[in-house]
């Protein structure tokens, strides 16, 4: 197993080095907006000598990469700075936000993966039958659709006509139904096919026969053998498609006025609110090269071909 | 010879359905195999003999199926047994050996793990079924165990693999073992140990061995009956010396002529001229005669039946043998 | 394959089928919109703000009386052009850098999958998103956000392809023949990697309008009036209980061209490179 340890420390490594790419990048990219965050919320009775002092007080006369450096310093302390617009720390803002944000994430990502394995398994099992081509004519059509239209539809029928949920905002268990809903389906549908076509191919491998000719009952040939080959690669897009549910989170909150760190994100950009939005970025970058690197390490525990690989390329 | 065979095939039939018609991949296949009796099927690739196998473990792939006749295994059915009962045969009563062990094995469990499921099936405790699996790798011969069965078959080489594919089917001590091309993916030195390991097991367990092989050399080297199949049936049946020494069939006869001889130094290795027919619409009468260099006109109009040169020596021809006295 | 079987496998292939007449309907109605469409999609008609889908208004009006079918019909050229000049330059990046990193390898190869590793590291959405408020909203800003987040697909399996294949013995006999690489990548490699990116290229159309749409949704994309679905469907949102028919057309419109190109896509992945993971 230490190569295992030694191969998580290098993704490790590299994952840094990308966070940091990457928000250095978009640090750059946020100083060559138009608009300057201190015109913006000042009002124009302030002096330019008193605007000149605040910007030397949020140390933006300094050139960019000074900067970057100076912000990097405070986040490493765990310091983000404070919101322009309102002057909260942006730690405390995030971190208000953002477990509403990991928990529509997280139980969307679980619910999809419970409901696609055993219908993605079952529908390659029952490959070309009625149950099959009904899963994957639907699974198309599902991730056709985009989730703020969705979310919309899902509102129409079950607030506005039948007055069963709540329209938006957070209010308790019953507000999170519709969100979760529209942001499971469409993932729903690609998890599941790509369930199905996993299956498919490990179904028709060689080893498969082996088990059934070893006297394994078609349940644990399927468990043990098929299913257990197929989740390899479905493990991996587990992990690598957590990112992308907290991108959606944008789209999502705002339909649904969800109070989390998607929604935050849309409001500090439009009002240019540069510290929360390095803040949150920051976080988003962290949560998705980490997710990347379980997910590769998961799959080298899973499958000991990418072991010896691994092995190989030291 | 007054005991049963262990195992008699009689007049199976195994058909696919296809895009391009049904066709029957075996036709009308029977022979039989004793307690201890090491059995080979021979013949090109595309005759039928692979998925003789595949049908005796009610394992053929889709969309194929046994279309008629009997399999008699020790007394029972297997062509009538219920689907759910299979389980219970497989592995078992049977054991089966495939020609790619790497492809045969699962790549994600260890080598002991993937024996270790299959003996947890006989009711034995945990700490039992892992000291068998060291048991049984000695038995096939594979140096350090106890290390061994925690390897990935990807770790192993190709004659290992093989030892524990052999390990594997024979650890619940079948009746029978099906080994299907077990050394066609094999180097020529690590062919020779694992048919020798074969016939070691053979004698030390007695388990009957149906082996499937295109290659007259492995039969040389193992058999002790030879069933020569040609288009999805059986052309000639007999005991190995039978065969080798007074083959009648044409096509056995071509066969053993494209085995390669090292004694002859200039000898190349001969092929048989054109290919297996195409079994949606086979050549009318005997369906080798396109290609038999003996046919005659009646070879394309009537289909020959079987005729008996001497005891346990039949063949499927126009062509009239004088039958042999004695045998030295 | 000779073009009986070829014909034969597109005719068994119903996804396939039904995807054609999805994208030529669609086509169509973006070519010949003036014809289609009843009314222009920018006129006020204040009398006429809010009406339900009757025969003059298929699909109802707006607030502003606008009538929701011709700016729907209209709206298809804006999806279609959009998604197409996305697709043109984020496959041109990201083919051009995949034969590159695959061919020559080395530090270049590593360079690429750094920068490829780069724009994975944020999600598609976020970047795009971060990248047009930069840009400042507009149709053009969001072509060019979804082309930077979303070539490195085409770079990924461009190069897996060319890697695959660049030790190939036609390639090697080219190379002492004294052709030089471009023409090597041009002439012979390029040529036999043009399925997978067909298939690819076909896959991101759609997406590449669901992207559009969204930042369109969120007020980033076409302003208005113009007629962008995104938009009409998050100006329907305030007046979603009085008028549903403003935000459900246009999104019925969204998942009808989405859909036909996901399944011209699958069925061509299906008859050029079924192994093909995208």
């Amino acid at each position: 197993m230490s190569d295992m340890m030694e191969y998580t420390v290098r993704r490790l490594t590299m994952g840094v080095f990308v966070v940091l790419a990457v928000t250095a990048l978009l640090f750059a990219i946020m100083q060559l907006m138009p608009g300057d965050p201190i015109e913006l919320v000042a009002s124009p009775r302030v002096s330019p000598e008193k605007i000149a002092e605040l910007k030397r007080l949020w140390g933006l006369d300094q050139p960019t990469h000074v900067q970057y450096f100076y912000w990097l310093g405070h986040v490493l302390k765990g310091d983000f700075g404070n919101s322009i617009t309102t002057g909260q720390k942006v730690g405390v803002l995030i971190g208000a936000r953002l477990p509403y944000t990991l928990l529509l994430a997280g139980s969307s990502l679980l619910l999809q993966y419970i409901i696609a394995i055993p219908l993605g398994l079952w529908a390659a099992y029952k490959e070309n039958s009625r149950f099959d081509k009904t899963v994957v004519v639907s699974s198309v059509v599902f991730w056709s659709i985009p989730t703020f239209w969705l979310g919309i539809l899902l509102m129409l029928l079950f607030s506005i006509k039948l007055k069963l949920l709540p329209v938006s905002g957070f209010k308790g268990f019953a507000s999170i139904i519709l969100p979760i809903m529209t942001a499971t389906l469409p993932s729903l549908a690609s998890t599941l096919r790509l369930t199905r076509t996993e299956v498919l191919e490990v179904i028709k491998e060689k080893h498969v026969v082996t088990a059934y000719a070893k006297g394994l009952t078609d349940k644990k040939v399927l468990i043990f053998h098929v299913l257990r080959n197929a989740l390899i690669p479905v493990t991996v897009m587990f992990f690598l498609s957590l990112p992308w549910l907290i991108g959606g989170s944008v789209i999502i909150e705002s339909v649904f006025a969800w109070p989390g760190i998607g929604q935050l994100l849309w409001k500090s950009i439009s009002s240019q609110d540069y510290p929360v939005v390095q803040g949150i970025i920051f976080i988003i970058a962290i949560l998705t090269v980490l997710s990347n690197i379980v997910g590769d390490i998961l799959t080298a525990y899973l499958d000991p071909r990418v072991r010896l690989e691994m092995k190989g390329e030291n | 010879m007054l005991e049963n065979p262990l195992l008699s095939v009689k007049d199976l039939s195994i058909s696919f359905n296809t895009n391009e018609g049904k066709f029957n991949a075996v036709d009308g296949v029977s022979f039989d195999v004793n307690k201890g009796e090491i059995f080979a099927l021979v013949g090109e690739s595309g005759c039928g003999k692979s998925t003789t196998a595949f049908g005796l473990m009610r394992l053929i792939p889709k969309p194929g199926e046994i279309s008629q006749g009997k399999i008699i295994f020790d007394g029972k059915n297997l062509v009538k047994l219920p689907e759910d009962e299979m389980p219970q045969i497989r592995g078992k009563e049977i054991g089966m050996i495939f020609q790619n062990p790497l492809d045969s094995l699962n790549p994600v469990y260890s080598v002991g793990k993937q024996i270790y499921e299959g003996l947890i099936l006989d009711n034995i405790g945990k700490q039992d079924a892992w000291k068998r699996v060291v048991d049984i790798f000695n038995d096939v011969q594979i140096s350090d165990p106890k290390e061994r069965i925690e390897s990935y078959p990807h770790e192993l080489s190709g004659g290992m693999r093989q030892r524990v594919m052999i390990a594997m089917m024979l650890s619940r001590r079948p009746k029978l073992l099906i080994a299907d091309e077990p050394t066609t993916a094999l180097d020529v030195t690590i062919q020779a140990q694992i048919l020798e390991l074969i016939k070691e097991l053979r004698d030390t367990f007695n388990t009957a061995v149906l082996i499937i092989t295109h290659d007259f050399g492995v039969v040389a080297e193992i058999a002790d009956k030879v069933g020569v199949m040609y288009a999805g049936k059986i052309v000639e049946v007999g005991d190995v010396y039978q065969i080798f020494e007074n083959p009648l069939h044409p096509y056995t006869k071509l066969l053993m002529k494209a085995l390669p001889r090292i004694t002859k130094q200039e000898g190349r290795l001969e092929t048989i001229s054109g290919t297996v027919p195409n079994l949606v619409s086979p050549p009318k009468g005997c369906r080798f005669h396109p290609r038999c260099p003996m046919a005659t006109d009646i070879c394309a109009v009537e289909a020959p039946v079987f005729k008996e040169a001497e005891k346990n020596h039949r063949y499927c021809c126009h062509l009239e043998v004088k039958k042999r006295g004695t045998h030295h | 394959m000779d073009i009986k079987s070829i014909a034969k496998q597109v005719f068994n292939n119903k996804m396939f089928l039904i995807g054609m007449i999805m994208f030529f309907s669609i086509l169509t109605v973006a070519v010949f919109a003036n014809q289609v469409a009843p009314h222009p999609y920018d006129t006020i008609n204040t009398a006429q703000a809010l009406k339900p889908p009757q025969s003059q208004y298929l699909f109802g009006t707006d607030q502003y009386g606008r009538c929701i079918f011709s700016r729907v019909v209209y709206g298809s050229r804006i999806a279609l052009k959009v998604g197409l000049i996305v697709v043109i330059i984020e496959s041109v990046i990201g083919v051009v850098l995949g034969l590159l990193a695959g061919y020559y390898g080395g530090w270049l190869d590593r360079f690429i999958v750094f920068v490829t590793d780069l724009t994975w590291s944020l999600p598609p959405l976020i970047m795009a998103l971060a990248i047009v408020t930069m840009l400042g909203p507009s149709l053009n800003n969001v072509v060019i956000a979804i082309a930077v987040v979303s070539w490195a697909q085409f770079a990924r399996v461009v190069r897996a392809k060319t890697q695959a294949i660049k030790n190939m013995p036609y390639i090697e006999a080219a190379r002492a023949f004294g052709e030089c690489d471009f023409s090597i990548l041009l002439r012979y490699i390029l040529p036999n990697i043009l399925s997978p990116i067909m298939v690819l290229v076909t896959l991101a159309l759609p997406q590449a309008i669901l992207s559009t749409t969204s930042l369109g949704f969120l007020g980033l994309g076409a302003q208005r009036p113009m007629p962008d679905w995104g938009l009409i469907l998050s100006d329907g949102i305030s007046y979603m209980e009085r008028a549903p028919w403003i935000s459900v057309f246009p999104g019925v419109a969204i998942v009808l061209t989405v859909l036909g190109f996901n399944l011209v896509g699958e069925g061509l992945r299906d008859l050029l490179d079924p192994r093909l993971k995208v």
